[in-house]
């Protein structure tokens, strides 16, 4: 059986759902984050997909863009973690409560 | 019958007619390496999000990655597999797994506890699953979306262009099939990022930029 769009598509809907699994089971803060990533990539892989069976580059492009983003989201997102361990000697989102009303 | 294939265009449809039957070897060898790759993706990301020792996580996050930029070579995306093992596997990982040796996670406080919300969540996230999925099968079937059909429409496109005939070789007509893997090449890449794509990718620096300038202030120690 030959390859379709459809393979790619069941396999980043899955990865996308696990990621969503992820976050929201989960309370460590760095698992949490690393679902974020395993999100962003299953969207990446789709994109590629669709680029490739469109013949058109720009969905490739614009995973370059997405990729850039997520360095930077980490970057800034494991130093906000870095500072809350220091003030609050966790990494517990149900611990962290500042925000709470 | 014979009018027909005695024309330089039948000529090379029946020769393409011949390659798509001396092709499928490839294209099994490509599904197979597609369903390993897409099982161990899987089951890596499932391990991510059931560990409980952080490390272990990102590991099998950076195994994930991989299997990933492997699937991106089958899709003719080679520059974004290198850029994945370089920025994802390599850069991203290394920074989760300084920041959790970093951290003092054996703290009999920083154990995980069970989350009351944890039933809510797998419940959430299959539901979106199968509306995602209920999505994906009312789609209609297209298929054009696949290698074959691709390669099938560059070489008739290629024979309505005058660029194959008769004369030319089955390494032309491989040439032209292939072609359909070069849009994700780091040249065209490079070209398209640097013209009709400039002042995003200028931006991109300059979100980049923010990032560092952020990332260092908001962990550098407060001097009081």
């Amino acid at each position: 059986m030959e390859l379709t769009i459809y393979h790619y598509l069941l396999l980043s809907t899955i990865l996308f759902s696990l990621g969503i699994i992820g976050v929201l089971t989960r309370r460590n803060i760095l698992i949490i984050l690393m679902s974020v990533e395993l999100m962003l990539n299953s969207a990446n892989l789709l994109l590629i997909a669709f680029s490739h069976y469109i013949q058109n580059a720009t969905g490739m492009i614009f995973v370059l863009f997405t990729m850039t983003v997520a360095a930077a989201e980490v970057g800034v997102g494991l130093a906000i973690i870095v500072t809350i361990f220091r003030n609050k000697e966790t990494i517990d989102v149900g611990k962290m409560n500042l925000l709470k009303w | 019958m014979k009018v027909f294939s005695e024309g330089p265009r039948s000529n090379n449809f029946e020769r393409l007619l011949e390659r798509e039957t001396l092709s499928s070897q490839g294209s099994s060898m490509q599904t197979i390496m597609f369903y390993v790759l897409a099982v161990v993706a899987l089951f890596s990301a499932m391990m991510v999000i059931s560990r409980k020792q952080p490390v272990q996580s990102v590991l099998f996050l950076v195994l994930t990655f991989f299997c990933l930029a492997g699937l991106y070579v089958l899709l003719g995306a080679q520059f974004l597999a290198a850029i994945q093992i370089v920025v994802y596997a390599g850069a991203i990982m290394v920074l989760f797994l300084f920041v959790v040796m970093m951290l003092n996670l054996r703290d009999p406080d920083n154990i995980e506890g069970r989350s009351a919300w944890q039933g809510f969540g797998v419940i959430v996230g299959l539901g979106m699953l199968l509306v995602i999925l209920a999505f994906i099968a009312r789609s209609p079937s297209d298929t054009a979306m696949q290698d074959s059909a691709l390669k099938t429409e560059a070489v008739q496109t290629a024979i309505i262009a005058g660029e194959l005939n008769s004369t030319s070789t089955d390494a032309d007509v491989e040439n032209v099939e292939n072609s359909i893997y070069r849009q994700g090449r780091a040249d065209s890449m490079g070209g398209e990022l640097f013209t009709s794509y400039l002042l995003p990718f200028e931006i991109a620096g300059v979100l980049l930029l923010a990032a560092v300038i952020g990332a260092v202030g908001l962990a550098k120690k407060r001097r009081a």
